[in-house]
């Protein structure tokens, strides 16, 4: 049973549904991204979201964004459920939760230096003198590594900089929640090792709770604390993240981490060995 | 290089891939000093390799080492603008330079390439069917009903399902991973000798990564086919190599039988990227060894070693240019590797 609490974020039977077109003279009919997901993320944890491409992951994170409004079931946040799309209080609660995608390129405009669009987040949601935004931004910048870069603009930073000027953005507004969509997936796995440091460090520094939605299993495992599998639409199991990879309870999660590929051509041999008794 | 993998060709596929063919012992493809320049810049510098029939072997590295250009460059198919230098041997004879129908010859034929997106490669507006019987009707004699067996067989061999029906579907209507078996099937559909295989599962979700993986492996002892595999993940390499060469800022760093490299990786880039992985093994939630930095732009690397401002180990040998040195079962271009102090593993 999902813990009635005010710290943290409860989701209760949520449903997306998106119309696919009609027959003639039938109704509308409906292909259900999300069908029916209940879980929670308490104050400062990781929630991990693991799922192969059209499993609903990414729609259940924008429902939980706020960016969609769910088509069925509730959203408790901190104890508040989420103000129509749109409305003025929607936008208060909008700077509570934000997002990291996976392209930072996509999401950042092409002319503005990455200071000011740091400080741009800022204030919009609060009135600001210009000289605190200014100071909060370059503190927030710093904060991420990039304390020298603010004057650049975005093609003049690489893939990884980039992405942690989009996290800079975020969490300049001290958000409750971040849902990182596939944010490290794009990166060059060196890289991509330097941005999971960085989240580990600041969750811990600013008591952030993560909605860490990934297909990459290896990384959902090592970043979250708990992780739950999606498979059309629907959430299979959630789990602690050691005894879920350990001892996968449903089917499709046993075939899932089955396919992850091994660490070392030794390991792979003695897999195919423990599965098909003899090397091919 | 050439001397090292030739050595280094020992023990593993001598035991798990007996070689095809009549010219076991030859090279079906052999790069020697490929260096690949856009005007001044040299993107791919003196890359030299080769594959043995029957092996895989994985170039691995970042975006922007030079691994694709490297294998566009074995085809001939670079962009118009980039200019190739350096030798070429594909089944032993010298396609650098040479008319385009030496490589015509072939290409398509003993030599067949797959891409990372399936969908971009196949017509959108033909049959998947259709598709490979072009490819068969373009390199073999196999006319008519004969093309459709052969068009059912292939699509039958890489696990494609209800044949009948899917051979007559139009890309769109599959999905990546069909439409990468679909690509295979089509690379296969003239027996090539030499497979070159760009990220084929990259764009794909894990267990469709799987199947493509085993089918390939299958394939290979099967057919006794040579694949170049290229990836950036470590994991896929430990699926599938037989030997691996490490790429950075456009030249080979490492290279050597499959485990070696993971066993005792030897250049540090080689290390970093080893260290960086994050396998079941690792403790979660702890700091990963992140080599510091970005790989640097083909225009902006640096003088002596690429991988020197990066490197916990650099000093001021790496001012200079480390060349590819062997100790025999390994190739590796680093200042601190001693040839002579390196353990031969057996």
């Amino acid at each position: 049973m999902i813990p009635a609490t005010t710290e943290g974020l409860v989701a209760t039977g949520l449903v997306q549904t998106y119309p696919v077109g009609r027959r003639l003279f039938g109704p509308v009919e409906h292909f259900r991204a999300v069908d029916g997901a209940s879980f929670h993320i308490a104050e400062g944890e990781t929630l991990g979201i693991v799922g192969e491409s059209g499993s609903g992951k990414s729609t259940l994170g924008r429902m939980v964004a706020g960016i969609e409004a769910p088509a069925g079931g509730s959203i408790s946040f901190w104890g508040e459920s989420y103000a129509p799309v749109g409305s003025p209080q929607w936008r208060r609660q909008r700077r509570q939760v934000q997002v990291v995608f996976q392209n930072p390129a996509a999401v950042v405009d092409p002319r503005w230096t990455i200071h000011a669009q740091v400080r741009e987040a800022l204030t919009t949601h609060e009135t600001l003198a210009r000289s605190e935004a200014d100071d909060r931004a370059q503190a927030m910048l710093t904060m991420v590594g990039l304390a020298t870069l603010g004057k650049r603009l975005p093609h003049q930073l690489s893939g990884g900089q980039l992405q942690r000027a989009v996290i800079a953005r975020a969490l300049v507004l001290r958000p409750r929640l971040v849902i990182c969509d596939e944010a490290v997936s794009a990166l060059d796995v060196s890289v991509q090792a330097q941005i999971i440091n960085l989240l580990l460090e600041l969750r811990e520094k600013l008591k952030l709770s993560l909605m860490f939605i990934s297909h990459d299993l290896s990384v959902v495992r090592h970043i979250s604390h708990r992780v739950g599998v999606m498979h059309a639409g629907k959430l299979l199991e959630i789990g602690d993240s050691r005894t879920l990879f350990e001892a996968p309870q449903h089917d499709y999660s046993r075939r899932l981490l089955a396919a992850i590929p091994a660490d070392t051509p030794r390991q792979r041999r003695e897999r195919d060995l423990r599965t098909f008794g003899a090397l091919p | 290089m050439a001397e090292a993998t030739t050595q280094a060709r020992g023990g593993i596929h001598a035991a798990s891939h007996p070689p095809a063919g009549r010219h076991a012992t030859e090279p079906v493809l052999e790069i020697a000093g490929l260096t690949v320049s856009a005007g001044p810049v040299d993107l791919v510098e003196q890359v030299s390799l080769s594959v043995m029939p029957g092996e895989t072997l994985c170039l691995v590295g970042e975006s922007g080492c030079g691994k694709s250009l490297t294998c566009m460059s074995a085809l001939g198919l670079l962009d118009d603008g980039l200019k190739a230098t350096g030798s070429v041997r594909l089944f032993g004879t010298e396609t650098m330079g040479a008319p385009e129908r030496v490589i015509n010859a072939v290409r398509g034929r003993d030599v067949t390439m797959i891409f990372q997106n399936p969908m971009a490669a196949l017509n959108p507006v033909k049959r998947v069917g259709a598709q490979i019987a072009e490819a068969i009707g373009e390199h073999t004699e196999l006319r008519g009903a004969a093309v459709d067996r052969r068009v059912m067989d292939l699509l039958e061999q890489v696990g494609i399902p209800k044949v009948e029906r899917h051979k007559n579907y139009y890309p769109h209507q599959l999905s990546g991973g069909m439409c990468q078996r679909v690509m295979i099937a089509m690379a296969l559909a003239c027996r090539p000798k030499l497979l070159i295989a760009d990220e084929p599962t990259t764009a794909l979700d894990v267990t469709i990564q799987a199947q493509i993986l085993r089918l390939l492996r299958d394939l290979q002892s099967e057919l006794g086919l040579a694949i170049v595999f290229v990836t950036h993940d470590l994991g896929v390499v430990a699926e599938i190599a037989d030997r691996v060469a490490v790429m950075y800022a456009g030249r080979i760093v490492e290279a050597g039988p499959v485990d070696d490299l993971f066993d005792d990786p030897r250049h540090p880039y080689t290390r970093a990227l080893m260290d960086c992985r994050i396998g079941f093994s690792r403790e979660p939630g702890t700091m990963l060894e992140a080599v510091k930095g970005t790989v640097p732009a083909p225009s902006a690397r640096p003088v002596g070693c690429n991988f020197a401002p990066r490197c916990p180990t650099a000093d001021a040998r790496c001012q200079a240019e480390p060349s590819l040195s062997s100790d025999g079962a390994r190739a590796v271009a680093c200042h601190f590797f001693d040839p002579s102090a390196g353990a031969v593993r057996q």
